[in-house]
């Protein structure tokens, strides 16, 4: 197996006297998803913005490509934020209320493209934005004037427009209608087959983490408890919190649904993830 | 109305819309809706954001912003309570008819401790002394399956967990024992297993004090679980309402099967395509022609285009708004 | 919807005839300022020998009328005027800029750099004003530049608080969070993401500041500690005039009024500014 692309040794986050997050360990290699899985409080939140130096560690190492994030100096951070990307729970929180879309996507050339001219970004948002499914026309808008959906596709947007090696996913589709989640879902599974891009898919939803996942962790109360394969995970559980996870999830249908007849899963789409109408 | 013509029905609205002015017209945030809820029933109510779910019984509640307009009807026990006059909205509102919000932690007062704010609804509604009230609500903890009550009633909003905040939430509601209660999206901000022990909670609520639920979601799943009926709303129009069996194993709105098609399934294959629905729905501010699902339903045709589907009676009790029904 | 923040504001401000007539007389009276001695034969200095003192009236174009020296008070007005307000705007100018900058970087960057910035604020912010001019005054004599250090010292403080809160509560933002995660430096995250987001109460404060000055302005130049002989500001004026009163009431009133016009009509366009972007902001 090769070199994995991120390893994270023993990370630690104490906050306040209380530990929000144990001695986590665990890898990541190339064209990769870690799905992590956990209930609201058990730090899952807190180790994805740990991983990415967000918030200050206590413990631990986060090697990447040789180098200790925890350790090195802001430069050499900063340069390496092209790699390491993050699309959060919260769509609309996460772009600036006062940036228009266009404004959003060019950041990121501005910070570590700058040779390019106006015109050539302009070329490469309008293809990331067309990649992940919006109109051109949506370039001038504002985040107040954008759905749930639509703004998360912008921050994808913005999360990719470097071809990032790790996209970290903080919950991504919780906040949007159970109608719009497979269009999210889809999109970056279709991002990391063309871009090759690895990813830490952290949700509490279990039935996407399984969509989404090649490995599975699951954490409670600050610690990982258990790591495996995807299928592993879903057909035997080891630990008996991951059992009750499982258990707990919604049976949601008493009784087995047919497939209505002649109404196709996607709607009309030839782009298969969602492209939205004009 | 299909369904309980005999009995009195708990709530039934008319016709029901909600109208919002905005720079250069109107928004209908709800465009005619027409349901009831019989006693000790459960009615589901499931559309996304935008739908006017929550629109609608903000208007019933009378919580609505004061620009906003109600029109029609809706009956309370038999008495309209649209437009009624703040006392006496007031009596009914928090005690016979009560609302449990989505986000428990802004819908608690931050700065009060949970004994105080649920022993304030009894004081004001039933006139208990100080005592009393703060007795009933340590019962109401209980009765909320909240263990350790008397800790419980000392503390603030935030240092309790969401799943207990909820709870609390719900007691309160429950305090002056209502005749319906209403729950707006109870289980979103919550986990999994949160959520089913808080709709378990409501199930068991029903049984005992045999109120009647509304319970509002954008998921199907939370409905199903708990629902004797289900009315799906659309763009402000419910476009299809039946008891929640029938619906679940055979909808009939296209918009419906494909809701179930996108509920959660944790035996699904990798390798499918996770389902979604393509597009949004239309806002509140988009004028209406033909019908509203018709840009993202696999089954329309030029009809539908143009002329909008009315209500119409399908089978026992079910109603659809549809050209071409499933089955 | 494809209103903005600024369009929804400027709608709703336009629509409202307190803000409309506010407006209108504020343009009015720079315009008189601007253009109205062109209208007038007299010059600043003149001295009409023939009309000392003399009441408003039409001969020699004296329409305020004349002061002790028998210059024309309609062209000294004005030229006071637009002493005050060029003074007025430079000086709210360069304080709202410098509250600004030094507000945001403190709320921003926080921890001990916030800790220093904030107890210089307090520390100026304690200090009488009058004495401290009077105090500059004795060290380096009546100089107008006195004027613009102790307005400067001053004017930018209440703005620095005001951002500095602002800025605090906008850092906890996710897109602040997105910024960082994205690799943008202190710096730009500063320019491209706090300000933009705190120029809101910025733009009102700043409306009500300018009336605060001119104010200031006026009232050190009155006390003698501002604008200097021979130059003319409304408040030297109005000094000039309070001397006069029984005598020769006019001297007064024509830069009293003005400067009274003008200050009501600001600070009504403040507060009507103030309410449309309240509820611009309120969606």
């Amino acid at each position: 197996m090769s070199e994995p692309l991120l390893d994270v040794r023993g990370l630690g986050v104490d906050y306040r006297g209380v530990r929000a997050l144990g001695d986590v360990s665990f890898q990541i290699r190339a064209r990769e998803t870690l799905g992590l899985v956990g209930e609201s409080g058990s730090g899952k939140s807190t180790l994805a913005r740990a991983v990415l130096r967000l918030i200050p560690a206590s413990r631990g190492q986060v090697l990447w490509r040789g180098m200790d994030l925890l350790r090195c100096d802001g430069a050499t951070l900063r340069s390496q934020r092209r790699e390491l990307q993050i699309v959060f729970q919260d769509p609309v929180a996460s772009l600036n209320p006062r940036m228009t879309v266009a404004g959003t996507l060019a950041e990121p050339l501005r910070i570590f493209e700058r040779e390019l001219t106006a015109v050539e970004r302009r070329v490469r948002i309008e293809r990331m934005l067309t990649r992940v499914g919006l109109a051109a026309s949506m370039l001038s808008r504002y985040p107040h004037e954008l759905s749930g959906g639509q703004c998360q596709r912008v921050a994808i947007a913005r999360a990719m427009m470097l071809h990032p090696r790790l996209l970290v996913c903080d919950e991504p589709v919780s906040s949007l209608d159970v109608s719009i989640q497979g269009q999210i879902v889809n999109l970056l599974a279709d991002l990391q087959g063309e871009f090759g891009t690895s990813m830490l898919f952290i949700s509490h939803n279990l039935a996407v983490i399984r969509h989404i996942s090649h490995r599975v962790a699951v954490i409670h109360d600050g610690n990982l408890i258990e790591t495996a394969s995807c299928d592993d995970l879903f057909a035997a559980p080891v630990h008996p919190y991951t059992r009750a996870l499982l258990e707990a999830v919604l049976a949601p249908i008493p009784v087995p649904v047919p497939v209505p007849a002649r109404v196709p899963v996607e709607v009309r789409d030839s782009d298969q993830s969602g492209r939205e109408p004009e | 109305m299909t369904q309980d013509g005999a009995t009195l029905a708990t709530l039934r609205t008319r016709e029901l819309r909600v109208d919002h002015p905005v720079p250069g017209g109107t928004a209908s945030a709800v465009r005619g809706v027409s349901l009831a809820v019989g006693a000790h029933q459960c009615l589901g109510v499931v559309g996304e954001s935008g739908s006017g779910k929550t629109q609608l019984f903000m208007a019933v509640m009378g919580l609505l912003p004061g620009s906003a307009r109600a029109t029609g009807s809706a009956l309370f026990q038999g008495e309209e309570i649209l437009g009624l006059p703040p006392d006496r909205l007031n009596r009914i509102r928090g005690s016979k008819l009560a609302m449990v919000f989505q986000d428990p932690m802004t819908s608690l007062a931050p700065h009060l401790k949970i004994g105080v704010q649920l022993a304030e609804v009894l004081v004001h509604h039933r006139g208990l002394s100080w005592r009393d009230a703060e007795r009933a609500a340590s019962s109401a903890l209980d009765r909320v399956r909240i263990p350790d009550a008397q800790r419980r009633l000392k503390q603030y909003p935030h240092e309790l967990s969401g799943g207990m905040r909820q709870r609390v939430m719900i007691g309160m509601s429950l305090l002056c024992e209502p005749a319906l209660v209403i729950a707006d999206e109870p289980t979103s901000a919550l986990d999994v297993t949160v959520q089913a022990r808080i709709l378990e909670l409501l199930r068991q609520l029903r049984a005992e004090m045999g109120i009647s639920i509304v319970l509002i979601s954008h998921d199907l799943a939370v409905v199903a679980s708990l629902a004797d009926r289900v009315a799906v709303m659309y763009a402000g129009r419910v476009v299809e309402s039946a008891p929640a069996a029938d619906l679940l194993r055979r909808a009939l709105h296209p918009y419906t099967a494909l809701l179930l098609q996108c509920l959660p399934d944790v035996h699904r294959l990798r390798t499918d395509r996770m389902p979604f629905l393509a597009g949004q729905a239309p806002g509140a501010g988009d004028p209406e022609r033909g019908c509203a699902f018709a840009p993202r339903c696999p089954r329309a045709t030029d009809r539908c285009k143009h002329e909008r589907p009315a209500l119409v009676d399908v089978r026992e009790a079910a109603e659809v708004a549809c050209h071409h029904p499933l089955a | 919807m494809t209103e903005t923040l600024w369009g929804t504001a400027r709608r709703r401000l336009l629509a409202n005839r307190g803000a409309r007539i506010s407006l209108g007389i504020i343009v009015a009276l720079v315009a008189l300022t601007v253009m109205g001695p062109w209208l007038n034969p007299n010059r600043v200095e003149t001295l009409d020998w023939s009309f000392v003192a003399a009441d408003p009236g039409f001969v020699h174009a004296h329409w305020f009328g004349t002061d002790r020296l028998g210059r024309d008070l309609y062209v000294r007005t004005l030229a006071g005027a637009r002493v005050s307000m060029i003074v007025g705007l430079v000086a709210s100018a360069v304080s709202l800029s410098l509250g600004l900058m030094y507000g945001a970087i403190a709320g921003y960057v926080g921890g001990r750099t916030d800790d220093v910035m904030m107890r210089i604020v307090e520390i100026l912010g304690g200090l009488p004003l009058i004495f401290f001019v009077i105090f500059l005054t004795v060290v380096f004599g009546r100089n107008e530049y006195l004027l613009f250090v102790s307005i400067g010292a001053v004017g930018w403080l209440t703005l620095a608080r005001i951002v500095r809160g602002q800025a605090l509560s906008i850092r906890r933002q996710e897109y602040i969070e997105a910024a960082i995660a994205s690799g943008a430096g202190t710096a730009r995250i500063i320019c491209t993401h706090v300000l933009p987001n705190v120029i809101g109460p910025v733009i009102v404060y700043a409306t009500l500041t300018v009336p605060q000055i001119i104010l200031l302005e006026s009232f050190l130049s009155f006390l003698g500690l501002g604008i200097q002989e021979p130059r003319a500001s409304l408040g030297t004026l109005i000094a000039e005039g309070a001397g006069e009163m029984e005598a020769a009431p006019w001297i007064l009133l024509a830069p009293g009024a003005f400067l009274t016009l003008l200050l009501v009509c600001l600070n009504i366009f403040g507060d009507r500014l103030r309410d449309a972007f309240d509820a611009g902001t309120r969606r």
